[in-house]
């Protein structure tokens, strides 16, 4: 029997048979969920107030700028980001005018954080028994991980943002809705340039006709539809599309504080100049080698591959690249989560994942390092060659086995061996 | 009938336990002159008090301890008027490591009657650097405490419901850590496995306690207020814990987002403990329990904010019994003492040879392992329990 590819009716959902019904729904269960959801409600509240370096340099400004400005401010480049955050502020600005404004540039992605929250409880929820509370347990554990935490509420960046695109992504892809997800893809690629270090994935599985290619039409439409708002403003089209463009000149660090390889050098200015377009080159590499695994896996691919490759992307393409910040690893954060309740036995991978993030984040938050950068590039390094080795074995064409017994889907292929 | 000589198997078997305690009592003995500064500065003023102004002193409010301390303070100095302060005030925690000892050789029976684990699961809490360092030397008084829990747990083990709450009311009415293992207990009473009206012996052991100081002239209220202003006496995210709290700047920028969030955490963590033994399927067998409360005594003070080094004391303990149920967890009790003796070293020596960052990454490793051990059983379970139905 093949595998049939993700997205078909008829996969199977791993488990069910031989846990069906089996772990009773009671009110215990209910009331501890709702309330742990109340509680990652007030986590976000207690810790909202905090402003940060960032917030005084750019959120401050940006929103001040839109507020007392207006639709207009839009014709000029007075952010740096790629309009639809910026959209959002306006709205805010706009209907909720008396919002607090470290609470206003916050507010986005902490409806996204919802809205995170929400997809992985139904990514999970594709692929788990019915009646288990995994779903909602992912769901709890991707809301309460300390960089998803201190990323959207204590620090007020917008990766969120960008990983509900990508779950959104997911989830379609999953379901076989593939014109949503293509269009979920767009959103992510319009808040955040960081989505295109799944491009690799995509285009091979579109090549290779794993998906439909067309939907992907739908992105680059939805990131001009994205700028179009700010081209009736009257900002030069040009000055739009060179924004991701922009960005990517703005600073001359080899790293900034991301536990990527360039964390292995030292930070000075001869070694970027050196290094910077290796490193790019690397990159470029490293999405090269995931296009070709992606295009030449010879199974098809199901849910758990798909998460694995895409968690993969958000590794090692940030990993190799230069000038990444710290906190470009948070897809690979919200991924790891989706992937260790997809493979419970390894619980491992988000620990490291997730650890290395909200360690990399003190360098800049608390302004200390409580672990030196090359040590959690290490981390990084060993989760990357355990994550591509899995990857392989799992992409080896073995004949469908029974779960394992301590775990479900524990190392299918090891089983076999 | 011939009266035969005991063999020599039998001496030995004898002499062992004798020896273990003396060798316990020896190490002990060689500790007892050291004075740290929580003693100049708490537990000798405490002491004086009590022997100056004898039983009319408990009218007054000259420490900041609940009571069943003090008045077991008041019995050693009625009893041994002459002993050194700083030895009288260690009694009471050295005799405290024995019962727990006594306790953590009962549990162990409980599963293997006929190995020496339990024996040697006595000598591991006796010899344990942390219950050595924390009565002997110190003069803390966390064994007190931590033996009742430990006395708790026996008798939950034994599905002894009242003597369980009274020996956990106990451990309440000396400290308010007690409270770490309240996961536990709450998890047990939504399975069924403990009854709702024996936990009402809690807040009356609790209440009891304070009798004797109501009836020596302390206000009421001032009596009920002693937790909540132990509370609220340090602003801190840790003193010296090896906590979570450990990786965020303990300065006033960040206390105040933190010390709310450390709270948050925490009820987040015990309702999923709590959520996790619900959802255990099956009886639970006596290990099994056994982890779980070493579960919530680990977990709940690693996510609480303020907390003291010495607040892992209970875990200590308990990692010695589990490794005795379950030896596969050999990791937990040497991570777990490992990182207690390091936490002790700031206030006890001054000095930090591990980080405490480091130190929290250590209790974070002991959390991940026992919840993996645990997380499988309830999966294993869960399987066997269908595979059971199909049979059916």
């Amino acid at each position: 029997m093949t595998t049939p590819a993700f997205g078909s009716k008829d996969e199977p959902r791993t488990g069910q048979s031989s846990t069906r019904n089996l772990i009773p729904s009671n009110w215990v269960a209910h009331a501890a969920l709702i309330v742990c959801v109340a509680l990652a409600l007030a986590l976000r509240y207690v810790l909202i107030e905090f402003r940060s370096v960032d917030f005084y340099a750019s959120l401050k400004p940006w929103y001040n700028a839109i507020r007392s400005e207006g639709f207009s401010v839009f014709a000029t480049d007075f952010s740096t980001y790629n309009p639809p955050y910026l959209y959002m502020l306006y709205l805010i600005a706009r209907f909720f005018p008396s919002t607090a404004v470290v609470w206003a540039v916050k507010i986005p992605a902490l409806m996204a954080d919802g809205l995170c929250a929400l997809l992985t409880y139904l990514i999970i929820r594709q692929e788990s028994p019915q009646r288990s509370i995994l779903p909602q347990m992912a769901a709890l554990v991707f809301l309460f991980a300390p960089s998803v935490v201190l990323n959207s509420a204590f620090w007020g960046q917008a990766d969120s943002l960008l990983a509900a695109g990508l779950l959104g992504w997911l989830y379609f892809s999953i379901r076989g809705r593939h014109a949503v997800a293509a269009i979920c893809y767009g959103v992510a690629l319009a808040f955040k340039l960081q989505a295109i270090f799944l491009a690799p994935v995509l285009l091979a599985l579109a090549l290779k006709g794993s998906v439909p290619w067309r939907p992907l039409l739908s992105v680059p439409a939805v990131l001009l539809a994205a700028i179009a708002p700010s081209w009736l403003a009257g900002r030069p089209l040009g000055q739009l599309l060179g924004i991701y463009l922009h960005q990517a000149s703005q600073f001359e660090y080899i790293t900034m504080n991301a536990a990527s390889a360039y964390a292995w050098l030292p930070g000075s200015k001869q070694v970027f100049n050196d290094f910077y377009q290796a490193g790019v080159v690397l990159g470029l590499c490293a999405a090269f080698i995931l296009f070709v695994v992606s295009y030449r896996n010879p199974r098809p691919p199901t849910t758990r591959h798909l998460v694995g490759l895409a968690l993969v992307a958000f590794l090692a393409v940030p990993f190799f690249l230069p000038k990444m910040h710290d906190r470009y690893f948070y897809p690979a954060d919200v991924l790891a989560i989706v992937y260790a309740f997809l493979f419970p036995a390894r619980f491992y991978i988000p620990l490291a994942v997730v650890g290395v993030s909200f360690f990399s984040y003190q360098p800049f938050l608390f302004e200390r390092e409580l672990i030196p950068l090359p040590c959690l590039t290490g981390v990084l390094l060993v989760v990357l060659g355990i994550l591509v080795h899995k990857m392989i074995s799992d992409m080896r064409p073995t004949p469908d086995v029974a779960l394992s017994s301590d775990f479900p889907d524990s190392d299918v292929g090891e089983a076999v061996r | 009938v011939k009266r035969r000589l005991p063999s020599w198997q039998t001496v030995l078997d004898a002499l062992i336990p004798v020896l273990g305690i003396a060798l316990a009592l020896a190490v002990r003995y060689t500790l007892l002159d050291f004075k740290s500064v929580d003693y100049f500065s708490y537990t000798k003023p405490w002491y004086l008090t009590l022997k100056s102004s004898g039983f009319a002193g408990f009218g007054a409010d000259f420490s900041n301890y609940n009571l069943p301390y003090l008045y077991v303070l008041y019995v050693v100095i009625r009893l041994l008027p002459d002993a050194a302060p700083w030895v009288a005030i260690k009694l009471p925690s050295i005799a405290a490591d024995f019962l727990a000892a006594w306790f953590a050789f009962r549990i162990v029976r409980l599963q293997r009657p006929h190995s020496s684990a339990a024996l040697l699961a006595a000598f591991g809490i006796l010899f344990a650097p942390t219950v050595i360092l924390n009565s002997a030397y110190w003069g803390q008084a966390d064994s007190i405490y931590a033996c009742a829990l430990l006395g708790c747990l026996y008798f939950l083990l034994r599905r002894q419901d009242f003597p369980a709450m009274l020996l956990l009311g106990i451990a309440f009415a000396f400290k308010a850590q007690a409270v770490f293992l309240a996961p536990f207990i709450l998890g047990l009473l939504l399975r069924g496995e403990l009854r709702w009206r024996s936990t009402l012996v809690i807040p009356a052991v609790y209440l009891l306690a304070l009798v004797p100081a109501l009836a020596a002239g302390r206000p009421l209220l001032d009596l009920l207020l002693i937790y909540p202003a132990q509370a609220n006496q340090y602003e801190r995210l840790t003193l010296h814990a090896p906590s979570a709290l450990a990786w965020i700047p303990d300065t006033g920028r960040f206390y105040p987002f933190f010390y709310p969030a450390g709270l948050i955490a925490a009820a987040t963590g015990a309702i999923l403990l709590v959520l996790g033994m619900v959802r255990q399927p099956g009886k639970m067998s006596l290990d099994l329990q056994s982890r779980w409360a070493l579960a919530a005594v680990v977990l709940t003070p690693f996510l609480l904010p303020k907390m003291h080094e010495r607040y892992f004391y209970v875990a200590d303990l308990m990692s010695i019994v589990v490794v005795f149920l379950r030896p596969r967890l050999l990791a937990l009790p040497v991570l777990m003492l490992t990182v207690s003796f390091f936490a002790y070293q700031p206030t006890l020596f001054g000095v930090e040879p591990v980080p405490m960052s480091i130190l929290a990454l250590g209790v974070l490793a002991v959390i991940v392992i026992l919840f993996r051990d645990i997380g499988a059983e309830i999966w294993s379970s869960a399987l066997a329990d269908s595979n059971n139905r199909a049979v059916k």
